[in-house]
């Protein structure tokens, strides 16, 4: 009986607690909200590139809210908040970052999920200069980077007219690494999809930044030498607008006498485009000596792609031309022809377009140069404009291999037409053998050297020397401080040496570096790419230091003279 | 102005030739019609940078053009001959760049320059010490030396383009050997 008893009292204690329990189901909270990923973006995205994603969400409908880190600096959303399943366009930030995207349940926050994101930069750069079977080549192209110095692809050219021509189309770019120190100084690995350059196709450039979106670079592998920039890109909606241009570089081989030859050819001018349609084009040319001035012409660009690179053909030569993108206002060119190579670049004349004329250049300093298989000489110096005469005066050092004219007054004519495209002319014979250059002027609110500066070293004109006895590149900028005092602080500084003791081997070095000026007195760090061992037994020297004293002119403001300039590389010379 | 006509003028063949060789690198590969259109356009224009009247700032530039150090006036060429005395492929300082051979004339030893150019790379030309030798140029004063700018050399039958009839110095391709990047293995110190 006992048994019994115990029996149904277990068994109304299981009925009442069954009762009990199903009466608890009816009032428990719902099932916890989830939230996933449920469309990601991809692991690398190009900066200010979109991509749709999206989250599920379980056990709810409100949805879910889009956020990112850093914050502040890692992009936006579009819708920013969906519903589950539904995509919002997320866009990335303007530079390279890590980014890492989150989806929070509207309804409890506690509840998200995130995915991450490489967001690179791309970055266009070229260079010229020599490689060690002497020839001249030049190099441009665009790296995509992220933000901890990882190269993740990219496109370039290479072109030295004489067996390594990138294409058709360009090499890509599939890896590589970015490494600086606190300096902004270091190198860069480019590994390129073309075994024929640089060393088993990686090339190792050096580099110095002056800012976060400006470096100067020269090639750094032993393989050549070169300098030339690398920029922040920014690709525009579309390329538009007038635009002066400079190249410089060398002719195919023709026959002269029974030789194969060719010689260094420049070639400058304006034109307008639509991105599309090239028009209103004029340039001047010196091939050799051999001049042709202002030819009209007209062309077509195709592109850009996702890294900025399109392409330029003109109806003044058949020679096929590759550009890469830094900006709205400046293009790096390159010429991709086998038989032939040049290098340069094309920037915007703004809204002065139409409007420019001889009052747009006052005081200013410019100076132009050989390409290493021209006529090697150098200038740099500074006029003064009286603007209604149409004149000028100024001071210039000039080196024509080796034979110098040193602090030499300089005077002449310029004239600019509406259209930017002028001239200025050296009359009384102080620059040596530079008495004629071309001058196409640029939109006065454009840094030429660093595009990406919107607030300092604004304006100026491209140069291209249409002498018949030299020809070379360069850039002539406004005049804005003379003063010895302010000539101190942080500098960065880039050269390119010619030096011919022993012509078999090469005639080029190249410097980047940093330092500071303190009452005049230079010091620094440099790197110094000197494949042709002619200030060193080392190619590729690091760590080299750098000094000298800058006396200013007490005739001319703005000029000084550096005569005990040194660079102490591990094997000094 | 003159002189630059008479440059254009009395070069004959050579200056033509550079002329041709230019526009083809230039112009080549378009239309007949654009080519001849673009053609003359250039000629046009690089005879009056050469010789003729200008408009604006171009007729001032050549109206008042000075003549530099290197300045080339191909109608005041000579030619030289002689024996190679010595070969300077490193210059000393003060000397005009590039190399240079020592030549022994009637008139005594002149230094004839070869500019940047010639000499470069995996397989120079080789001058010989002995060889004689025959140079066409022009003698200039540079750095305060009498300096004979060699625009072709002739020796041992083989003849060897240094600049062009502007001065300008020109890349034999022949003698540049094999010149490709990634051949570190090939420069030596």
């Amino acid at each position: 009986m006992k048994t019994r008893a115990l029996s149904a009292a277990m068994v109304v204690i299981a009925i009442v607690g069954l009762t009990h329990c199903s009466a608890s189901m009816t009032t428990i909270p719902p099932q916890p909200i989830t939230v996933a990923i449920s469309q990601f973006p991809p692991l690398t995205m190009a900066n200010n590139s979109t991509a749709l994603v999206a989250a599920t969400v379980a056990n709810d409908t409100a949805g879910v809210n889009w956020s990112c880190t850093p914050v502040g600096s890692c992009g936006t959303f579009n819708p920013t908040g969906t519903a589950s399943e539904a995509t919002t366009i997320y866009t990335a930030p303007a530079s390279a970052a890590m980014v890492t995207i989150i989806a929070t349940s509207v309804t409890d926050s506690s509840q998200s999920a995130s995915t991450g994101v490489d967001v690179t930069s791309n970055f266009t750069f070229y260079l010229s200069g020599l490689e060690t079977g002497t020839n001249f080549y030049a190099v441009a192209g665009t790296a995509s980077i992220d933000s901890e110095g990882t190269v993740i692809n990219g496109e370039t050219e290479y072109n030295d007219a004489d067996g390594i021509t990138s294409g058709p189309g360009p090499d890509d770019i599939v890896g590589g690494a970015l490494t600086v120190d606190d300096t902004g100084q270091g190198t860069l690995m480019l590994i390129t999809s073309n075994p024929s350059v640089g060393v088993g196709g990686t090339e190792t450039l050096g580099i110095q930044y002056v800012n976060a979106n400006h470096a100067l670079i020269v090639q750094f592998d032993g393989t050549a030498t070169s300098s030339g920039s690398l920029d922040f890109q920014t690709i525009p909606t579309t390329l538009g607008g007038s635009f002066a241009f400079a190249l410089s570089g060398v002719t195919p081989t023709y026959v002269l006498g029974s030789r194969e030859v060719s010689n260094s050819l420049v070639t400058g001018g304006v034109f307008t485009t639509d991105g599309v349609n090239v028009t209103n084009g004029k340039a001047d040319v010196n091939s050799g000596g051999t001049l042709v001035h202002g030819t009209a012409f007209t062309g077509t660009l195709t592109g850009p792609d996702a890294f900025g690179r399109g392409t330029i053909t003109t109806s003044f030569t058949d020679d096929q031309f590759s550009f890469y993108i830094v900006g709205p206002e400046v293009i790096r060119i390159i010429d991709v022809d086998e038989g032939d190579s040049a290098v340069g670049s094309a920037c915007g004349q703004g809204d002065t377009a139409g409007g420019f004329g001889d009052s747009i250049l006052g005081s200013a300093v410019f100076e132009a140069q050989s390409n290493s298989l021209g006529f090697l000489y150098d200038i740099a110096g500074e006029l003064h404009t009286d603007v209604m005469a149409g004149t000028y005066a100024g001071v210039a050092d000039t080196d024509e291999q080796g034979v110098v004219a040193r602090g030499s007054a300089i005077s002449g004519a310029y004239e600019i037409a509406s259209n930017g495209y002028g001239q200025i002319t050296i009359t009384n014979g102080g620059a040596e053998d530079v008495t004629v250059m071309g001058m196409y002027m640029t939109d006065p609110t454009l840094n030429l050297l660093d595009p990406n500066n919107t607030t300092s070293g604004l304006g100026g004109a491209l140069l291209v020397d249409i002498d018949t006895t030299l020809n070379g590149t360069g850039v002539l900028l406004p005049q804005s401080d003379t003063v010895t005092g302010d000539f101190a602080g942080t500098y960065t500084l880039g050269a390119q040496m010619f030096d011919v003791t022993n012509l078999t081997i090469g005639w080029e070095v190249d410097f980047v570096g940093n330092g500071t000026v303190t009452a005049g007195t230079l010091s620094g760090t440099a790197l110094v790419s000197d494949p042709f061992f002619t200030l060193s037994e080392t190619g590729e020297n690091s760590g080299v230091a750098i000094a000298g004293t800058a006396v200013p002119d007490g005739v001319n403001p703005g000029r000084y003279t550096i005569n005990d300039f040194s660079e102490e590389l591990g094997s000094p010379t | 102005m003159r002189r630059s006509r008479q440059s254009h003028r009395q070069t004959g063949e050579m200056q033509d030739f550079i002329e041709r060789a230019i526009m083809n690198q230039l112009f080549r590969g378009l239309g007949a019609l654009a080519l001849l259109g673009i053609f003359s356009l250039g000629l046009q224009d690089q005879s009056q940078a050469q010789g003729q009247g200008q408009t604006g700032a171009q007729a001032g530039t050549d109206a008042v053009r000075p003549v530099g150090p290197f300045s080339y006036d191909a109608p005041k060429e000579t030619t030289i001959s002689g024996k190679i005395s010595s070969v300077i492929t490193r210059p000393a300082a003060g000397m005009v760049w590039g190399a240079h051979i020592m030549v022994e004339t009637p008139a005594g030893t002149v230094d004839a320059s070869l500019g940047t150019l010639l000499m470069r790379g995996k397989n120079p030309p080789s001058f010989v010490e002995g060889e004689q030798v025959e140079v066409t140029g022009e003698m200039k004063t540079l750095n305060n030396q009498q300096v004979f700018l060699a625009r072709m050399v002739k020796v041992e039958g083989r003849a060897y383009m240094i600049r062009n009839v502007n001065g300008f110095p020109l890349r034999d391709k022949e003698d540049s050997g094999e010149s490709r990047a990634g051949v570190r293995k090939d420069v030596q110190p």
